[in-house]
Order: C-alpha cells, then sequence, then structure tokens
C-alpha cells in the first residue's frame, strides 16, 4: 500500500512541485496551504510524513509542527521542513519544534526522495 | 542641509527599490508590468538628478543664498513625496498583479506538466503488453508469442494425431480387404462342395434306377440330396457376389482414404510451414517491438531526469514571489514614512538597508546583499 505524505505550503505551485516528485515515485500525496489548514485535514488519517514550507500566512510551519507533535497520533510522525529560510536560528526552530529535516529550497527531486523514504518508517 | 540630505535619502532608498523591482519584474513577469515600472523608474530618476543638480547647486552658492533658496527646496521635496506617495502604490499593485499572474500560470504550467508525466508513465506502463482476447488480463508480447506459438504447436500436433488415426484405419481396411479375398475362396469352395455334390447325388440317382424297385427309396434320397447340391451351390455363388460386392466397397473406400490421407498429409505440412512463417514474422515484429520497447525505457529514463531538472526550475516561481513579496513589504513601508507628515527626520540609508535585510529569508537575499554569490545548499537531517 503507498504511504501517504501530506504536503503544506502557501504556494500552489511548490506544492504540485512536490506532489509530482512524490507521486512519481509511487507515495500518495495530501495538500494544505498553510499549518491551520493541514491541522484541520489530518482528522486522524494515518500520515506517514509531512513536509511543511515554514513562511506562511494563517500559521506558520514552526508553530504547525508544535502543534502536530501535541497531537499523539502525529507524535512520531517525521517532519521535513521545506523553505528558502536558512538562518542558522530558524533551524534550531524548526528542531526544537520536532522537526527531523531542514530543505533549502530550490531542492533537487532525488535528493528530497532520498530524505523522504529514509525518514519514513518501513 | 539636512532637508536635503534626508530627500537625497529618500530617493535613493526609491531608485533602489524602483532598480530591484524592475530587474526582478523583467525577469520573472510580463512585459507590461516591467515597461511600467521602468518608466516610474526613469521618472524617479530625473526627478532624482533634479534633485542631486539642485543640491549641488545649492552647495555652490554662499551660505546667505542658502538660506534664500530653503523655500524652493522644501516646495520640491513636498513634490517627490507626493509624487512617491502616488507612485508607490501603484507600482505595489502591479508587483502584486505581477507576482499573482505568475503564480496562476506556474500553477497551471505545472497542473499540465503533471498531467504529461502521469501521460507518459501510463504510456510506457502500457508498452510491451497487450489485452489477452478472453479477458483474463494483460501480458507482456513476448510471452503473449510464446503462447500463440505453443497454441499454433498444439493445434499442428492435433492434425499430424489425427493423420495416424486414419492412416491407422486405412491399415485396418485393407487387412479386412485381406479377409474378403479369404472369404471369396470359400465361398468357391463352397460352389465345388455343391457341384460335387451334385454329381454325387446324380450317380446314385443312376445307381438308384438300376437297383430297380430296390433303389426307389434311394433315388428319392438322391434326389433331395442333389436340390440341397443345387442350393448350397447357389449360396455359394451369392456368397461370392456379396463378396466381391464388399471387396469393391472396400477397395472404393480404401482408395478415396489413401487419397484424403495424401491430401491431409499435404494440408498438414502445408500449415505448418505457413504457421512457422507466420510465427517467424510475429517473432521478428516482436523483437522490433521489444527493441522499440527498450528504447522508449532509455528515453524514459532521459525525460524522468530532465523532469528532476524542471521540478528544480519550477520552483523559482516561489522564491521569486518571496522576493516580491519582500520589495512590496519595504516598498510599504517606504510609502507609510512617506505619507506620516510627523516623520520629520529619515532613518540613516545604511540602518534602512540593515532593516530590509533583516527580513531576508534566502541565502541569495542575502549574499546579494553582500558579494552577489549564493551558495548551494544541502539537506540539514536533525
Amino acid at each position: 500500500m503507498a504511504k501517504t505524505v501530506m504536503v503544506v505550503d502557501d504556494s500552489a505551485s511548490l506544492r504540485q512541485v512536490v506532489a509530482i516528485a512524490l507521486r512519481g515515485a509511487g507515495y500518495e500525496v495530501l495538500e494544505a496551504c498553510d499549518g491551520k489548514d493541514a491541522l484541520s485535514k489530518l482528522s486522524g488519517q494515518k500520515i506517514h510524513l509531512i513536509i511543511s514550507d515554514v513562511n506562511m500566512p494563517n500559521m506558520d510551519g514552526i508553530t504547525f509542527v508544535r502543534e502536530l507533535k501535541k497531537n499523539p497520533a502525529y507524535k512520531f510522525t517525521p517532519v521535513i521542513m521545506l523553505t528558502t529560510e536558512s538562518q542558522e536560528q530558524k533551524k534550531k526552530e524548526g528542531q526544537a519544534a520536532g522537526a527531523r529535516a531542514w530543505v533549502v529550497k530550490p531542492f533537487q527531486p532525488a535528493q528530497m526522495l532520498s530524505a523522504v523514504s529514509k525518514l519514513i518508517m518501513p | 542641509m539636512a532637508e536635503n540630505r534626508k530627500t537625497t535619502g529618500v530617493l535613493r532608498y526609491g531608485s533602489t527599490l524602483l532598480l530591484i523591482i524592475a530587474v526582478i519584474i523583467m525577469w520573472a513577469t510580463d512585459q507590461a508590468a516591467a515597461e511600467t515600472v521602468a518608466a516610474l523608474v526613469i521618472v524617479a530618476l530625473a526627478v532624482f538628478s533634479l534633485r542631486q543638480g539642485g543640491a549641488s547647486q545649492s552647495a555652490a552658492v554662499p551660505a546667505e543664498t542658502v538660506i534664500d533658496a530653503v523655500s524652493p527646496a522644501a516646495e520640491e521635496d513636498g513634490r517627490v513625496r507626493a509624487l512617491c506617495c502616488e507612485a508607490l502604490p501603484v507600482w505595489s499593485t502591479h508587483i502584486e498583479m505581477a507576482r499573482s499572474q505568475t503564480e496562476e500560470e506556474i500553477q497551471n504550467l505545472a497542473n499540465r506538466f503533471s498531467a504529461l508525466v502521469q501521460h507518459i508513465q501510463n504510456s510506457i506502463s502500457r508498452k510491451g503488453t497487450a489485452r489477452r482476447g478472453d479477458g483474463s488480463g494483460e501480458t507482456d508480447i513476448l510471452s503473449l508469442l510464446q503462447e500463440s506459438s505453443d497454441g499454433l504447436q498444439n493445434i499442428i500436433h492435433s492434425f499430424r494425431h489425427s493423420l495416424d488415426l486414419k492412416v491407422n484405419l486405412l491399415d485396418e481396411i485393407k487387412v479386412l480387404a485381406d479377409f474378403t479375398e479369404e472369404l471369396k475362396s470359400m465361398a468357391d469352395d463352397v460352389g465345388n462342395v455343391a457341384d460335387q455334390t451334385n454329381l454325387l447325388a446324380l450317380n446314385a440317382a443312376i445307381e438308384a434306377a438300376r437297383a430297380g424297385e430296390a433303389g426307389r427309396g434311394f433315388a428319392v434320397v438322391a434326389d433331395e440330396v442333389r436340390k440341397l447340391s443345387t442350393m448350397s451351390g447357389e449360396t455359394g455363388k451369392r456368397m461370392r457376389e456379396k463378396v466381391e460386392s464388399v471387396n469393391a466397397a472396400i477397395q472404393k473406400t480404401l482408395s478415396a482414404s489413401s487419397s484424403y490421407a495424401e491430401e491431409d498429409t499435404e494440408m498438414v505440412k502445408q500449415s505448418e510451414q505457413v504457421i512457422q512463417e507466420f510465427l517467424q514474422r510475429f517473432r521478428a515484429g516482436a523483437a522490433d517491438m521489444s527493441e522499440a520497447y527498450n528504447a522508449l525505457q532509455e528515453d524514459s529514463r532521459l525525460i524522468s531526469d530532465e523532469i528532476s531538472e524542471v521540478l528544480v526550475s519550477l520552483q523559482f516561481q516561489d522564491r521569486t514571489s518571496q522576493v516580491l513579496a519582500h520589495v512590496r513589504s519595504n516598498q510599504q513601508a517606504l510609502l507609510a514614512m512617506l505619507a506620516d507628515s510627523s516623520v520629520t527626520e529619515l532613518p540613516d540609508p545604511q540602518q534602512w538597508l540593515l532593516e530590509m535585510e533583516s527580513g531576508y529569508t534566502m541565502e541569495e537575499q542575502k549574499q546579494q546583499a553582500s558579494d552577489g554569490k549564493a551558495e548551494e545548499q544541502e539537506i540539514t537531517f536533525f
């Protein structure tokens, strides 16, 4: 059965780009336009990994990961932060919130897929 | 003089921002918006040059004259402020329009690209397969060829088996024909025995007549024996006729069957030849298809590599959008400051640039602000 990856980004084109790469590798993709939208779409369903932007309207990526980790169902769901943000301070905030990896855009699809398969539980 | 510096600083910020906007929009958006911004940049630079010229002239005249010239300069500053307050919202709107249009078009492009990728993948997965005629699913073309070949070979085998059965049957009929020869001989024997018996009965009748009254009874017996021998002779004759009829029918059947068997043998031989030629052509076609399929797979790998590159390229929209959002934000901050009549002392340009820089998120923006060269990013695992 295909693994499900949620992509959270306010840029629809970026979501589409990530989705193309993931679907090409056999993953199912669930999209959300910001942290708030992502939390509302989770609703207990099985998500194997989340890829989230940092700077988003309504709820930013760091806050989203903090909120996500409060939910026991997603406490151990790996999160990759995918962002243009490269400040070390931001990375530390992401790590502290519970993110497992930090990818700076633009990403190489092969590199991203490698990180996804590495973080998704077998 | 302080007022002059302040206005000059404002114009520097404005011009810098306008130049950044023009470059970004020309790079990433439609031509119309870029031309609009470029025109506004020219106007701003013209005002800036005019103001600079005025400032130079003011610096060249004696102090007393400067006091007299303050009034026109202040008036000019006011016009510049008013111009910026009018122009900045327009630029801001154009930037947002360009950003949203680019976002929309890139999204459409990504959607179409996604559909194209899916289409290619479906085509590749379908190549080299064929639907089974019995609806039991799909198989690859080479397996189908092998199955067809096996099926046709089985048909030829069945033909050969049937032909063998016919030959066996002919052999049996030939044996039967031999039996009819024996029957004919036996019928002849019956006829001979009847003739001998008839002759014997005739002799007996003669001897009975010679015996006179004493041989009268024997003459009756001899006559009955003669009648029986006559009947036996006729029976033997009918038997021979029937056996000859049967033998003729068997010979006719044997001849026809032999002819059919020869025709069948020839037909099987020709069928086998046609099937072999057909399979040979089919194998050649399948080999061509297999070669084309391998080439297609190689092409798909190349396309996959290209897709990876395109995916990287398509991400420029997200980055461009963020740059434009920062420019717009800084523009609005500048507009708010210019529109605020209570602000009499504008900040130091370096301080302003530092504040702009603090809002940068991308490494390119930071590097652009320093040496213009961005470093390649990698994934950081925690």
